[in-house]
């Protein structure tokens, strides 16, 4: 058991999202549902942070922000799509100015339907989410050593 | 209950005016809203005060028109305002706070003015319908000429059919001509007897029958006027 | 000698809910001036109306805010049923001033504990946050769902309560009086958040009435636009409602207007359950409206004075169908009381306008 899914830090980004997933992922870290116990806590610096929730679909203006984001995590990183507008556009996919789901933008890990997402689908999500960081940290441990 | 409604119409040339006159009587400015229309945009904007709520319209501006911003009076106005401008293409000069399109970064300039296939197609649906009506309303059965064809036409319409086929056209052919002959007489309504008004209602639940009976007897009682008349 | 300098906040802030972008031209600390940007979640929805009839037009109308999901689906339909001319039973009509007013608690409970965490108070926002769940176990129990309830439809609602479940709702509400009370108590007397709040963004009565605020961002600075006095549907039945008001114009009194409008909700809502009317809740609407028909409504959401405009063109799909939310408007005062404050403010006052900034955009 590598040490990569102990307490993994998240940072929580909406990209065009109506803000009900938002709050329930806001929910998910509140006495109700608590994921602080597992020592999850919310960061504002990409830097910081192993798991990136996003919420909402992607439209023109903030595909750029999205990728800039994910381009700032550090490896090992995982995504996860919150939300039926995050995984493929939701209600709005034939909008004009939705481009679809946050797989447009950048590569997601694990997708996590629901409109809103229930805070129990996200906890889910997230410990799915947690042992793709397991693969994904001994790779690249391999990889380092290899080298 | 709720705020009073009005609409009104105005002309774009009056609107500075107008926005003067509401701001120096204490009117807030509530909203701006573009409609697409085939005429142009139709500008809609609404002002409330106390249980008033008053919505002005200016009709059909075209990118030509030059429709002077308000806020200058209205700072509140400005999301508005450059939405308009963004999404519908209006042109608004004089912006205090003036993003210059770049407001919402579109994928496709102006959308709220282009329609989606779905509503294309209905749209022309329903003109194409509302254009069969208008002519046939204009081509009502003139008296006599027109439209009886000959047999050798009905012969030369069916040549090359297979021959299920052209029996049908034939004879609907014929019996169009037929009908086209004689003047339209729309023939005169009979009025149905009680045993035949009987005999559709039996078989019928109670209340059906009821409802029916009464149907055609008022049907009846009509046609028999009519006749009479 | 001072040097301007241009700062970008957001899109991505842990602090904001929801992406905006604010350009902050500061002098060292302070800020002189903040150009807001917005187009983040622009999905274009208005224009939706041609490819989905007015019925289901409604599940789109909803999903336009998760915080006030209800209240757009409420006016939504409310525009709708004006546009046909359709009566909904009175029973439809309490049972939505219920939901909203619930939905309005939740919203304010929601914000305070947001504002609590901008201005360094964790433990206030947890525990708001719990009591929050309160409210919505009774959503689901009630609709189904805890954020989108799909509750409302044009000419009615979907589902009656029955008399276990609204006594079970007035349990929750009582239950939740007190521990909330103790939580007023901190936001309205603690000294440590008056020092972080009181005098901050401070925008006065003329300048709220000039820039056409709406909602507990303009009742804080004494300018009542609250539409729930002009008697609306189920409001027109409540014995009393007088809106709640404060002077002091600055981040502390849009906070305290906010936590006493909860207490406030909760008692329209006790009282509306006492008196709710029997019958049926729902009445079918099929029919296309009139071409070339237009109706208006306002209403008042949490956030303020919400305004919907729709115009038929004779068939079941709307010509043009548009919402627009307080946060719009507010956007002009936010950018205005962001002008001479502390860079370590901004945070603190953008949040006190409370922005939806996914209603603004649609």
């Amino acid at each position: 058991m590598g040490f990569a899914s102990k307490s993994p830090w998240v940072i929580h980004y909406d990209a065009s999202s109506c803000n009900g997933c938002d709050i329930e992922v806001l929910a998910a870290l509140c006495p109700g549902y608590d994921v602080e116990r597992f020592g999850i806590i919310n960061t504002g610096n990409p830097k910081h942070a192993d798991i990136f929730l996003v919420t909402g679909s992607v439209n023109e203006q903030n595909i750029r922000v999205v990728q800039e984001i994910y381009n700032q995590m550090l490896e090992p990183k995982v995504v996860v799509a919150c939300g039926c507008c995050a995984c493929t556009g939701g209600v709005f996919h034939d909008s004009y100015n939705v481009l679809g789901g946050v797989d447009q933008a950048i590569p997601v890990d694990v997708y996590a339907p629901g409109c809103a997402v229930r805070p129990e689908a996200i906890i889910d999500a997230v410990v799915e989410g947690l042992a793709v960081l397991e693969q994904k940290s001994e790779a690249l441990q391999q990889q380092r050593k290899g080298a | 209950m709720g705020h009073n409604r009005t609409f009104q119409d105005v002309a774009v040339e009056d609107l500075l005016d107008l926005a003067t006159k509401l701001d120096k009587d204490g009117w807030r400015a509530v909203q701006v809203l573009c409609t697409s229309t085939d005429n142009g945009i139709d500008l809609t904007y609404s002002f409330a005060r106390d249980e008033d709520l008053a919505n002005y319209q200016v009709r059909g501006v075209t990118k030509d028109t030059q429709v002077p911003s308000l806020q200058g009076m209205f700072l509140g106005l400005f999301p508005f305002e450059n939405e308009a401008k963004d999404l519908f293409g209006v042109n608004i000069t004089g912006m205090v706070l003036d993003f210059a399109g770049e407001f919402y970064q579109t994928s496709m300039s102006e959308p709220m003015t282009i329609l989606s296939p779905e509503a294309k197609a209905r749209k022309d649906k329903a003109a194409k319908a509302a254009a069969a009506k208008a002519a046939k309303e204009s081509k009502e059965p003139k008296d006599g000429a027109g439209g009886a064809l000959t047999e050798e036409e009905i012969e030369a319409k069916v040549a090359g059919l297979p021959p299920e086929k052209a029996e049908k056209l034939r004879t609907a052919l014929r019996a169009k001509a037929q009908k086209a002959g004689k003047p339209a007489e729309k023939p005169a309504p009979k009025a149905m007897t009680e045993e035949e008004i009987e005999a559709k209602v039996a078989g019928l639940p109670p209340e059906k029958a009821e409802k029916l009976r009464a149907a055609l007897l008022a049907k009846a009682k009509q046609a028999s006027e009519e006749q009479q008349a | 000698m001072s040097q301007h300098t241009v700062i970008p906040f957001g899109p991505q802030h842990p602090v904001l809910p929801e992406p905006l972008h604010l350009d902050l031209v500061v002098d060292d600390e302070r800020v002189i001036e903040a150009v807001p940007q917005i187009g983040f979640i622009h999905r274009g929805l208005e224009r939706m109306t041609q490819t989905h009839d007015y019925n289901q037009f409604i599940y789109i109308a909803e999903r336009i805010c998760g915080i006030c999901a209800f209240g757009h689906s409420l006016g939504y339909a409310e525009t709708i049923e004006s546009l046909l001319g359709v009566e909904i039973p009175p029973r439809a009509e309490y049972l939505r001033v219920i939901l909203h007013e619930l939905s309005r608690m939740h919203s304010h409970i929601l914000w305070l504990g947001l504002a609590a965490d901008a201005f360094g108070h964790e433990a206030l926002f947890m525990h708001c946050w719990r009591l929050r769940e309160r409210i919505l176990d009774v959503f689901e129990a009630t609709t189904g769902g805890r954020v989108i309830l799909s509750a409302v439809i044009v000419g009615g609602m979907v589902r009656d309560q029955d008399a276990a479940m609204l006594q079970m709702i007035k349990d929750t509400i009582v239950g939740i009086k007190d521990e909330y009370g103790q939580l007023v108590n901190t936001f309205v007397n603690d000294s440590s958040i008056r020092s972080r709040l009181d005098g901050i963004g401070y925008i006065s009565k003329e300048d709220a009435m000039r820039y056409g605020m709406v909602g507990p961002f303009a009742r804080a600075s004494n300018v009542n636009n609250d539409v729930r006095c002009l008697g609306k549907g189920g409001y027109g039945k409540l014995s009393t409602f007088d809106p709640i008001m404060d002077t002091s114009g600055d981040c502390f009194g849009r906070a305290k207007v906010r936590a006493l409008e909860v207490l406030q909700s909760a008692d329209i809502i006790e009282e509306m359950i006492d008196t709710i009317p029997g019958g049926e809740v729902a009445i079918p609407v099929k029919h296309a409206p009139e071409p070339g028909a237009q109706a208006c409504n306002t209403l008042e959401q949490p956030r303020g004075e919400c305004y919907y405009y729709a115009l038929s063109n004779g068939t079941k799909y709307l010509e043009r169908m548009r919402m627009r939310t307080p946060t719009s408007v507010n956007l002009a005062g936010m950018a205005m009381a962001l002008k001479g404050c502390d860079l370590a403010d901004v945070n603190m006052i953008v949040l006190t306008i409370d922005p939806c900034i996914s209603c603004t955009e649609r």
